[in-house]
């Protein structure tokens, strides 16, 4: 190098410096969804929460959660056809029809019971796998719920079972009421169901032989007609448990689970790091942190129930 | 000056003076700028240290003081279930306060009632069914006699599930009747307290047990993966060092790799550890501004430093090639050679002797070509002495001898010729020595 080069490389190296980086573009993050039906849009309001754009920096490919058995794997060999980042699952069946159907997609379950006793997961801390999510606690609820129902219609002897018998964790759900119900000495009724259809033949069976109380276990199925036990409730004033307290807001006499908001907010937040590159049997299940205990006056008033004091005194949400 | 020196003798030199100069004073403007750059560093990352132990101190105090408020708010809540004594089976107020203590406090997960001889009068939970007047005998449970001794017990962390951390909380009443309230408490509710500390903009509040397994971290999934968890030992590590400087910074590494400095603080009542950590790229951010502005700095200088030098050395070494130019061509003879120079100093001067030198060379030059010239006609010794200044008079009283003799004997004339020089030189022996000594003497 010759000398006199010295001190213009100066002026090079000094310029040379201000060197500018390319931004990469933003990725569109493609999400099947079996939809969680009236829990409403939560989850994408979760997920906005937290920075996605729908349209621009997500894309959710929405399915119905209920369908019959052969039918989720069709949705779900359909889904898996657009290169998905992620399956959002709604519900047991869903979960195991995206487990077959599209190989290599993370999945994040919630209202699917509890994935361990399932088996679709190993365990609470360490999933395995590509499943991961929000767990229920359902079938430890199940005392409880029968004992609060019995607290507040303390004539109720025969309970009606209403629960979706193609779904394996809500079996489970009503195999542990039953259970619980025998301890405390309730009769059942069972009323399985497996098609929107057959809630009409269900509440046949109930007229012909009115139970004392109805219990209606939660899923993709139920939850859309619940209506319907709703009114047969009414006309026929009887006490209903369920297991949201949405539902009691929407007509039910009595409900106690786990805070349903809470469980979309932890279920987007596992969404978000599994498409952040988390690995999903990485992350442990969420079990459920918060109850809510809801009763809907109103509807006791329309059924001529009396609730008893101190069922009230308990109660986080009374709806006069 | 070597007068046979080629067109560029700067090419042979091994050290030019150019190299010495710009040397010189280029280092005499770049060391003391780099010395004071390199004390303000020095001393701006001693200040910068200085206030992130300050400012890291002053959150780990912060968030510990707002776990503890969390914790506290517990107790203070179950206070309210140990206010009555105990009679014969399971009055109605202390039922009723069981269920606000639930219904105020999520984070409770069950609670138990014993009475003042442990026995347990009632059991409520969120997850399972209420039981009344179980009479499981509570008194020789660490909780209800920790309770006992110091009216509030902490229980150690244990893992529901193998994942969420649960403790166990106990709390007596002022009179022995009044009995003792056991709690389960899930610690998965500290997570809103922890997430909602923010250490400056990237940085991370958490909190780890006396067995250091890790209670509460912004990324709840650390927490829930329980034990054997590898992701929290930087943490530990970080909790350890921090315990033996007496909660003063530390660095290590966060759960992503990440350089952090740390600072700790223990929450009293559990004997945990409050740790702050706050990423060194965010840390010394203001220490890092300040270097590359500094740095900057003493780029400029150099390069000022250095046009400086550059110039100053080519105006000192002008005129010294000028010099060197001007001593050539005299060397090759350019007696009218001049040099210009108007730098008012030493060099002109010289310059000044230089064609002083120049002109009397050329003198010189001048006269023994005429002596040359008349060698052709004289004998060497005239030609010189006519030449030679200051034999005017010699001259004079020859010339007529000369010219006389030239008359009479034209040959005498012609053997003044130079190749007859030797033998005139041999017949003429004394003049040519006293011309020696003349031209000595020029």
């Amino acid at each position: 190098m010759s000398f006199r080069l010295f001190f213009p490389l100066f002026l090079l190296t000094g310029i040379l410096a201000w060197a500018a980086h390319a931004q990469s573009p933003a990725k569109v993050y493609r999400v099947g969804l079996f939809t969680c039906s009236r829990m409403g849009p939560g989850l994408e309001q979760a997920l906005a929460k937290r920075g996605y754009s729908e349209g621009k920096t997500i894309q959710f490919d929405r399915r119905p959660t209920y369908s019959d058995g052969a039918g989720l794997h069709r949705i779900a060999a359909e889904m898996a056809g657009g290169q998905l980042d992620l399956v959002i699952a709604c519900s047991y069946p869903a979960a195991v029809a995206a487990l077959d159907k599209a190989p290599d997609v993370p999945i994040v379950v919630l209202h699917a019971g509890d994935p361990v006793e399932t088996g679709l997961v190993r365990s609470v801390s360490h999933p395995g796998g590509r499943i991961t999510g929000v767990s229920q606690v359902s079938t430890v609820l199940a005392a409880k719920r029968l004992q609060l129902l019995k607290e507040a219609a303390p004539n109720v002897h025969k309970v009606a079972m209403l629960w979706n018998e193609g779904d394996l964790a809500m079996q489970m759900r009503c195999n542990a009421v039953q259970a619980e119900a025998k301890k405390l000495g309730l009769e059942t009724e069972l009323l399985p169901l497996r098609s929107p259809e057959s809630f009409q033949a269900a509440l046949y069976r109930m007229s012909n032989d009115p139970p004392d109380a109805i219990f209606v276990v939660a899923d993709g199925l139920t939850i859309p007609s619940d209506d319907l036990v709703f009114q047969y409730a009414s006309a026929h004033r009887v006490p209903d448990m369920e297991e949201y307290g949405f539902l009691s807001h929407l007509g039910g006499l009595l409900a106690y689970g786990p805070d349903d908001e809470d469980e979309i907010d932890r279920a987007a937040d596992l969404a978000d790091r599994v498409l952040h590159g988390a690995k999903a049997g990485d992350l442990p299940l969420e079990l459920p942190t918060r109850y809510h205990f809801t009763v809907n006056l109103k509807a006791a008033h329309e059924r001529g129930l009396e609730i008893p004091e101190t069922v009230l005194e308990r109660s986080d949400d009374v709806i006069e | 000056m070597n007068a046979n020196a080629g067109p560029s003798p700067a090419a042979r030199l091994r050290r030019p003076l150019f190299q010495k100069v710009f040397a010189v004073l280029f280092a005499a403007v770049v060391l003391p700028l780099l010395a004071s750059g390199a004390s303000e560093a020095w001393f701006g990352y001693l200040d910068q240290r200085h206030t992130l132990d300050l400012q890291l101190r002053a959150e780990a105090d912060a968030a510990a003081a707002r776990i503890q408020e969390f914790l506290d708010g517990i107790p203070s809540q179950m206070n309210w279930t140990v206010q009555a004594p105990w009679g014969e089976g399971l009055d109605e107020r202390h039922r009723i306060d069981m269920f606000r203590l639930m219904r105020q406090t999520p984070a409770i997960v069950d609670a138990v009632l014993v009475d003042g001889d442990g026995r347990e009068r009632l059991r409520v939970s969120r997850t399972d069914p209420d039981v009344e007047m179980s009479e499981v005998d509570h008194s020789a449970d660490p909780a209800f006699l920790g309770a006992r001794a110091q009216r509030l017990w902490w229980g150690p962390v244990t893992l529901h599930r193998g994942s969420e951390p649960f403790m166990t909380v106990a709390v007596a009443g002022a009179r022995q009747s009044a009995g003792v309230t056991i709690a389960e408490i899930n610690l998965k509710f500290i997570w809103d307290v922890i997430s909602a500390i923010h250490v400056g903009q990237t940085g991370q509040a958490f909190v780890l047990d006396r067995s250091r397994e890790l209670v509460a971290h912004p990324d709840i999934s650390l927490v829930l993966r329980g034990k054997d968890n590898p992701a929290a030992a930087p943490l530990r590590a970080l909790q350890v060092a921090a315990a033996e400087r007496g909660g003063g910074l530390v660095a290590g590494a966060d759960t992503e790799g990440r350089a952090v400095s740390a600072a700790a603080k223990r929450i009293e009542g559990p004997d945990w550890t409050a740790l702050v950590a706050l990423p060194a790229a965010e840390a010394y951010q203001p220490i890092r501004a300040a270097l590359w502005r500094t740095a900057l700095l003493l780029l400029a200088g150099v390069a000022f430093a250095a046009a400086l030098a550059y110039g100053l050395a080519r105006r000192m070494i002008g005129p010294i090639k000028a010099l060197e130019d001007g001593a050539s061509h005299i060397g090759a003879g350019e007696f009218g050679t001049r040099i210009e120079m108007r730098t008012g100093d030493e060099l002109e001067r010289l310059a000044e002797r230089f064609n002083t030198m120049a002109g009397q060379l050329a003198l010189s030059q001048e006269r023994s070509e005429r002596i040359n010239r008349l060698k052709r006609f004289l004998s060497p010794q005239i030609a010189e002495l006519v030449e030679s200044p200051g034999h005017e008079r010699l001259l004079d009283s020859h010339r007529a001898v000369v010219t006389a003799r030239g008359a009479r004997d034209p040959s005498a004339v012609a053997d003044a010729r130079p190749r007859n020089r030797i033998r005139d030189r041999d017949r003429h022996g004394r003049g040519d020595r006293r011309a020696d000594r003349l031209r000595g003497s020029d």
